[in-house]
Order: structure tokens, then sequence, then C-alpha cells
């Protein structure tokens, strides 16, 4: 009753898209964003970085045809073909890859060069394995998918993207979404403490974003996917780190402290497109409007397997409304 | 985050073992330690914590065995720290009660139970901040002045115990915490956990002085201090004397209260169940994702307090001996000041300096105990904003600062309003008993949530640290089941023993949390109406997506 009475007449319905950010390689999360589009009924999905995950399991096969691995500081031993299945199906699921290896393999693993390698090529095959998945998914629905590298993947899982030709891969792009609407993108962010792959100065980053942007018809109508959020904006508030990348706690609870980028801020500041989608910082789930820009950072909840996002409904020269979903 | 703190293998150690590249956020994990002070704080500061238990708990159920009570009230603070530990590692972020309960179960149910929580948490602000002047401040200065024998400061301790000084005073602590709060998470915590080193010092302090002190010393003391107020040799024996007389029932010549130990588990539970509350920070704590993090932090954090207390307890009754504490706390004692254990340090120490320094570090507990419930206060918008339950306004931060200074504005609104109402309108323990009855509403809720999770909401919890076997039985749905079985039995103890516990009668107490629930029901049916004229459709975020 309280709906009927609060309801108002409605309006056309805009563009809308579903942006996510930092799944971190987990497969689940993946699986929910290409499911979130029909469930939503969105018009473009949007990866916006930090796809790939971080830790990679070695599954030693045994002479005697069983299985051995240590994850989650648990020793499983002796495990079945399927027992191994079911744990590799959980492994990914938090967004950490699996390589299965004899003695031998094993021991040459331990070797960094070797063990780098094995995980490039591990990482690879996801990211292939999930452009193929989406283009089944999606394919003939009429729902574009972006996907943009961020600053913690490495540089060769680009070659997995473009050479989809379904999903369209949109680091330091220029992108048409509709008449109204264009999209620039970048995963590089401001440099961090772990000196990830995909990173430059600030000046770099201020420049390599002008540049995308020279030839924007109408900033009005600009959809700025810069993965490092903005400086000071309390979209970047990530936990205060030591020297010794340690946390600091106290009585109020972990410190936290703004990690984003000033050149993305400046370029916010000074371009004032219509929104401006981020990731990176995962505690910084959040909204908030820099001048006349919506700036909004869905965070992430991968590890627990939940897909964070935002639902985004366009109108022209102003966001129509937002919202945050997870599940 | 589930991937922190794994070390990159080598030949040497086990082969097996994960390989970890280089990515942000690899830090390292947070020491428990940390963690364990940290849901300690929250729970509830241990001197003050020890004053508060005994005082209550003698006044409402004189009799009751309170090591007893206390030990047993240990089987429910497991449980329920089990059910929101497991639940809080499958969903480590913030809003506690409402994430859960919203994810699980359904959306205007999360409302209810979080309405009744965070009113809860409002209540405890406006109850600590009163309690705080009347039953902190007022003692301590009369403390000084009883030691110095100086009337200034008695007298100056019997004006900040009127009602009037108690609001005026303890809103300026409310407002001054608040405004902390404001300046920035950094600065508070800085402050916080001085102020909480400070207060676990003197109640160390306190506890190791009297362990230290024989009961004949302590009475020769006391006796010797106490002759100029109550012109008698024998304060002491005196004090029991006139409890008696008035009635008092005394457990070493009658044995102890069984009904009223029974009674006053609802206090020693009330009082040392909290340590769960750091769930509802959880979103900002990196390893909080783990099981066995959350449980040790939780546990360690509030059964560390509670054996700590039960050591209090024994050391405190051991050396001032049962009698002679009920019979003071029940206000015999011949000396017109609080009987508290920083008094009795004084006098048996002989020394008003360290009276002053234990009256301060007592003092100290005050503010942190309002921040952290104030803090949990402070979250309830921004859980429910991110949902698109509320204006984004209401979550604006400061850009300076990096706080939210709308929300803190609204809730230090609120808690002034609350402590008006604690000071001028009921009684401490009428209070304490409001705000536990509706921590267990959400409790219970709570408790159901994680006896449904594994068939509500099976993609959360399946491979979640909440799934978790012994002996093949699944563990969430058990303790929730036994949580629900506790924490009714707790009602149940409220309804028997409602006088004891400061409800004269139930028509209101029932009143106020159905009054609250249903007002957390119609605030998300009239949020989701607003919603629905923009557009926006609520329920979308609430939504499990297929992960198939």
């Amino acid at each position: 009753m309280i709906d009927r009475l609060l309801r108002r007449p409605t309006r056309p319905r805009g563009p809308r898209l579903l942006f996510a950010t930092d799944i971190h390689g987990s497969e689940r999360c993946f699986r929910k964003f290409l499911n979130a589009a029909s469930l939503y009924k969105v018009d473009y999905l949007i990866m916006g970085g930090d796809i790939t995950g971080k830790m990679l399991v070695p599954i030693l096969r045994r002479a005697d045809g069983s299985f051995e691995c240590k994850y989650g500081g648990v020793e499983y031993e002796d495990l079945s073909e399927s027992a191994v299945a079911d744990l590799i199906k959980r492994i990914r699921g938090f967004g950490h890859y699996t390589v299965t290896v004899d003695a031998d393999e094993l021991a040459r693993m331990q070797i960094k060069e070797h063990q780098d390698r094995v995980f490039h090529e591990v990482v690879h095959k996801s990211i292939e394995d999930w452009v193929a998945l989406a283009e089944e998914r999606l394919r003939g629905t009429g729902i574009r998918c972006f996907m943009a590298p961020g600053n913690d993947d490495f540089l060769s899982i680009d070659s997995a993207i473009t050479s989809s030709s379904y999903v369209e891969f949109a680091e330091n792009r220029l992108l048409q979404l509709d008449e109204t609407h264009e999209m620039i993108t970048t995963g590089y962010s401001n440099p961090t403490p772990w000196d990830t792959e995909r990173e430059l100065p600030e000046e770099e980053l201020r420049k390599r974003i002008d540049e995308m942007a020279k030839p924007v018809k109408n900033f009005q109508n600009l959809v700025a996917v810069l993965h490092a959020p903005p400086y000071g904006s309390g979209l970047d508030n990530a936990p205060k780190l030591s020297a010794s990348l340690e946390l600091t706690l106290n009585a109020g609870g972990v410190e936290m402290a703004p990690v984003g980028s000033t050149a993305v801020r400046e370029f916010i500041e000074t371009a004032q497109p219509l929104l401006g989608l981020h990731g990176h910082v995962h505690e910084g789930r959040g909204t908030t409007m820099i001048g006349r820009t919506l700036c909004l950072n869905p965070g992430s909840s991968y590890t627990e397997g939940i897909l964070s996002a935002a639902l985004i409904e366009l109108g022209d020269g102003c966001v129509l409304s937002h919202q945050f979903v997870s599940g | 985050m589930a991937d922190m703190g794994v070390n990159q293998g080598t030949a040497a150690q086990a082969k097996t073992a994960p390989f970890v590249r280089k990515a942000t956020g690899l830090v390292r994990e947070l020491p428990l330690l940390d963690m364990v002070t940290y849901n300690a704080a929250v729970a509830s500061p241990i001197g003050t914590a020890l004053a508060l238990s005994l005082f209550f708990a003698f006044a409402a159920f004189p009799g009751a065995n309170l090591v007893v009570a206390l030990i047993v009230a240990f089987i429910g603070v497991v449980i329920t720290i089990f059910v929101f530990a497991l639940l809080s590692s499958a969903m480590p972020r913030i809003g506690g009660d409402y994430a859960f309960i919203s994810r699980i179960i359904n959306p205007p149910l999360a409302l209810a139970s979080n309405f009744c929580y965070l009113a809860g948490a409002l209540l405890a602000v406006a109850w600590i901040a009163v309690i705080g002047v009347k039953l902190v401040l007022a003692p301590a200065l009369a403390i000084v002045g009883t030691l110095n024998n100086d009337s200034n400061w008695i007298n100056a301790s019997n004006t900040v115990a009127q009602n009037g000084w108690a609001f005026v005073i303890g809103s300026v602590i409310v407002i001054a915490t608040g405004a902390v709060a404001v300046a920035g998470t950094k600065l508070a915590g800085r402050v916080m956990s001085i102020f909480y080193l400070i207060s676990l010092g003197g109640a160390v302090v306190t506890l190791a002085i009297l362990a230290f002190t024989s009961h004949d010393t302590f009475v020769s003391h006391l006796n010797a201090f106490s002759q100029p107020f109550t012109h008698t040799a024998d304060t002491y024996g005196a004090t029991i004397a006139a409890g008696k007389k008035a009635g008092l029932v005394y457990p070493d010549q009658t044995g102890y209260s069984f009904g009223n130990t029974i009674g006053a588990i609802f206090i020693t539970y009330g009082i040392t169940v909290s340590s769960y509350a750091g769930c509802y920070l959880a979103g900002e704590m990196k390893g909080a994702g783990k099981r066995s993090r959350q449980l040790a932090s939780m546990l360690i954090g509030g059964l560390g307090q509670g054996f700590l207390l039960v050591l209090s307890v024994i050391v405190f009754l051991n050396t001032m001996g049962l009698d002679f504490f009920a019979a003071a706390s029940n206000g015999y004692y011949g000396v017109a000041v609080a009987p508290y254990s920083n008094f009795f340090v004084g006098v048996v120490a002989g020394n008003t300096a360290l009276a002053i320094v234990l009256a301060v570090a007592f003092a100290c507990a005050i503010p942190i105990w309002i921040y952290v419930n104030a803090a949990i206060v402070y979250r309830g918008p921004f859980a429910w904003a991110f949902d698109g339950l509320l204006p984004r306004a209401l979550t604006i931060v400061n850009p300076r600062t990096h706080t939210p200074v709308v929300a803190i504005t609204i809730v230090t609104v609120l808690c002034v309003a609350a402590c008006a109402w604690a000071a001028f309108s009921v009684s401490f323990l009428t209070l304490f008993s409001y705000l536990v009855l509706l921590g267990f509403f959400t409790i219970i809720v709570v408790s159901i949530a994680a006896i449904v999770m594994p068939w509500r909401a099976p993609d959360i919890y399946r491979g979640s640290p909440a799934e978790w076997r012994v002996m093949g039985l699944q563990v969430l749905p058990v303790v929730g089941v036994l949580s629900v079985i506790w924490n009714v039995a707790m009602v149940v103890l409220a309804i028997v023993f409602h006088t004891n516990v400061g409800l004269p009668d139930l028509v209101h107490p029932i009143g106020v949390l159905a009054g609250i629930a249903i007002a957390g029901v119609v605030f998300y049916y009239v949020a989701r109406a607003v919603q629905q004229s923009r557009n926006v459709d609520v329920s979308l975020a609430f939504k499990a997506i297929p992960p198939e």
C-alpha cells in the first residue's frame, strides 16, 4: 500500500550499465558478472580492472595417482580425482589458480623464473576461458561487454581479451557507447607500495588520461572508467601501512588513509565528465560528487565469492539513477 | 583477504605451498593481539565492568553467587560469539546483523533487527555517559575529598551527581567524543588507545594491590580510615551489622540463593557478551574473512575479559569479604562514598595520589566505551545507504578528515536526547535492561539467520569459512540453534525477574521493542517506495546473482 501511495508514473528508461571491478580471478564472481546482465536488464557490462588472481596453488600428482596440496592452511593428502576436482572449483571460486604437477615439475617451480612463467601461462589461459564464456553467454543478447586490465594484471593478458570478436578491450581507448555517451578507460594506477604491473607516476598517468580524452565530443556525457579513484575522495580510503607493510590498528579500528590518484582527481575536476567509475581500493565502496561528476567505487568482496557492482542508468547530461548491488 | 600473509614457498618448506605474486593488498596480517585488544575494547573496559557487575548484581540479586553466574554466562557468550564470528568470517562487511539478515533472510527483518541493535547501542552511549558522571566522576571526587578530608571535593561530588548536572556533563562527554570522531578516525583511534591503556593499567594496579592485601590488613586499614567519619572502632563489623539489621541476606550465613544466582546470569551475560560487536566493523578489518581469526579475537577478547572479571571478583571478595561488600554496595557503609575498588585501594595504600590516579584511570574507560558504541551507530546509515535505503547526504564524508560528519552529528544529537532520558526518567538498571533486551532481539534473529544460512544463502555459505563441519556436523546451524535456546532463556529470565532487573512492568519494554522493530520494517517499505518512484528498485541490492 505504501508502495502504491508513493509511486510516481514511471519514466522512459535510459541506457543501463553494470560496473564491477577487482574480482581478482574469482571464477564465481565472473560468472555472476555475466549472469547479472540479464538479471538487471543492462545494456553494458563493464569490468574495470584487476581481474586476475594473486595466488597459484600447485597440486601434486603422486606416483600412485592420488593428489596432495596445501591451501588455506590445510594440508590435503590422498585426494581422489573427484575430490581434487571439487577442491579446484573451490580454489577458483576464491580467485586463486591451480596447476597440477608431478614431483619433477614441482621442484622446477621452486625456481622463481619458472614459477613466474607458469603463473603467466595459467592466468592467460584463465582469461581466455572467461572471454570464451562471455562470448557464449552474451552473443546475440545485444549486451556489450567491456573488459580492461588493472594495475595488478599482467601485461600479457591483454592479448587474451583483444583476440575476442565479442568482448571489447577498453584499455586506453575512447569508445562510443551510444549516440550520446562516450567512454574512456585506463587500468593504470598511481604508484603503490607493491610496485605492480601497471603503475605510472602521477604526471604520466595524467598525460595518458588527457591523451585518451582529447577526441571526446562532449564531456558532459563522458563515462570515465579510471581504475584508481580520485585522491581524497573517500573512495580511496585504504588501511594505512607501516614501512614493513603491516596494518596499523588502534582502539578506533584500523587506521585508514587516502591512497587515490591526484592525476585522476585533477582530470575529473577540470574535465568534469558525467561519471567516474573507479575501483582499486576494495574498502573504498561509496559515491561522491566532484563538481558535477558522480564518482563511484563499488568496492570488492571477491574473497567471499560475492560480486559487488554498481547499476547505473544514464541520461543525456545526467545520471538518472545509480545503486550498489551485490550478490 | 583470503590470500594475505602467505609467503612464497621454497623448496625447504612444504613443496606444495601456494605461490603468491606481487599484487596490491598483499600486506602482513594484523597481529592477533591487536584484534583481541580491539574486540576487548568494544566489549567493555574491565575496570568499569568490575564495578558495574558487582554493583548491579548485588543490588538486583542479593545472595547471588556471582562467580557461578559469570562462569555460566560464559557458556552463552561462547555460543553467541561462535554465531557472530562464523557469519562475520563468511560476510566480513560493515553492518553486522543488518548485513547478515538482509542477505540470508530478508531486508525488512534486517531493518527491524538493526533498528533494535542501533537503538540499544544508542541507549548504551547515554547509559555509559550518565553512569560515567554519577557512578564514576561523582564517586571519584568523593573519594578524593574523603581521603583528604576536604568537604569541597565532597560537595562537588554531590553536585555533579544531581540529574541536571549528570545530563549536562554526560552530554558534554558525548559531544566531545563526537567532536573527536569528526576530527578524524586516526586522531580518535589514538586518543581511545591511550585511554584504553590507562584504563587497563588502572584495573591491573587495582587488582594487584588488592590481591596482595590480606583480609586482616584490609579490615584494620578500613577501620582506621573510617573512624573519624563513623566514630566507631569497628566500621567493618558495623557495616555488616547494619545490612543484616535492614534485612540483607548474607550468603555465607544462609547459603547462596539459587534463584537469584540464576537471575544474575541476565546481568553477567549482558555485561560480557558484547565482544561479538567487533563484527560491526568487520568490513574495515583485514583478515576478518578468516574463521580462526574471528573466533580467536572474539573469544580471547570476550572470555579474556570475562576471566579477568571472575578473577577480580574472587580477589575483591577474598580481600574485602562478601558480607562487607554486599552491605557496602547496598549503602550501609558509614562513609558517604561509593564502594569502588579504587577507593578501597586508596584506603589500603593510605595514598591519596594513588587513589586519584586510579580514579582518573577508571574515568578513562568512559569515553572509550562511548566511542566504540557510537562508532557502531555511525556506521549504520552507511550500510543502509549502500543498499539505497538512505539519502546519500547522510553519508557525506568530510574531504579533509574523511569522517561522516552528518551521520556523526545526527547520532550525537540523538545520544544527547537519550542522555536526557537516562538522567531524568529511568533508573540505571531499567535502562541497562532495555538496552540488553533490544540486543537480545537482534541476537535471536541473527541466530535464526545462522540456522537457515546453508539453505537460504547456499552461494555465500558453501566454501566460506562458515561452512565448518566437526565430525560431519555443520557447526553454524548447530550453534545457531543453541544460541536461540540460550538467548530466549535469557529473555525468559528477564521476564521472570523483571522487577529485579528494574522493569516494573513488561508492557512498556515489549511495547518499546515492538515499536522500534516495526519502525524498522516501515522504514524499509517507505525507502523502497521512494526509490521506486525514481525508477530505482532497491530490492535488487539484496538479490542473489546465480553463479552458474
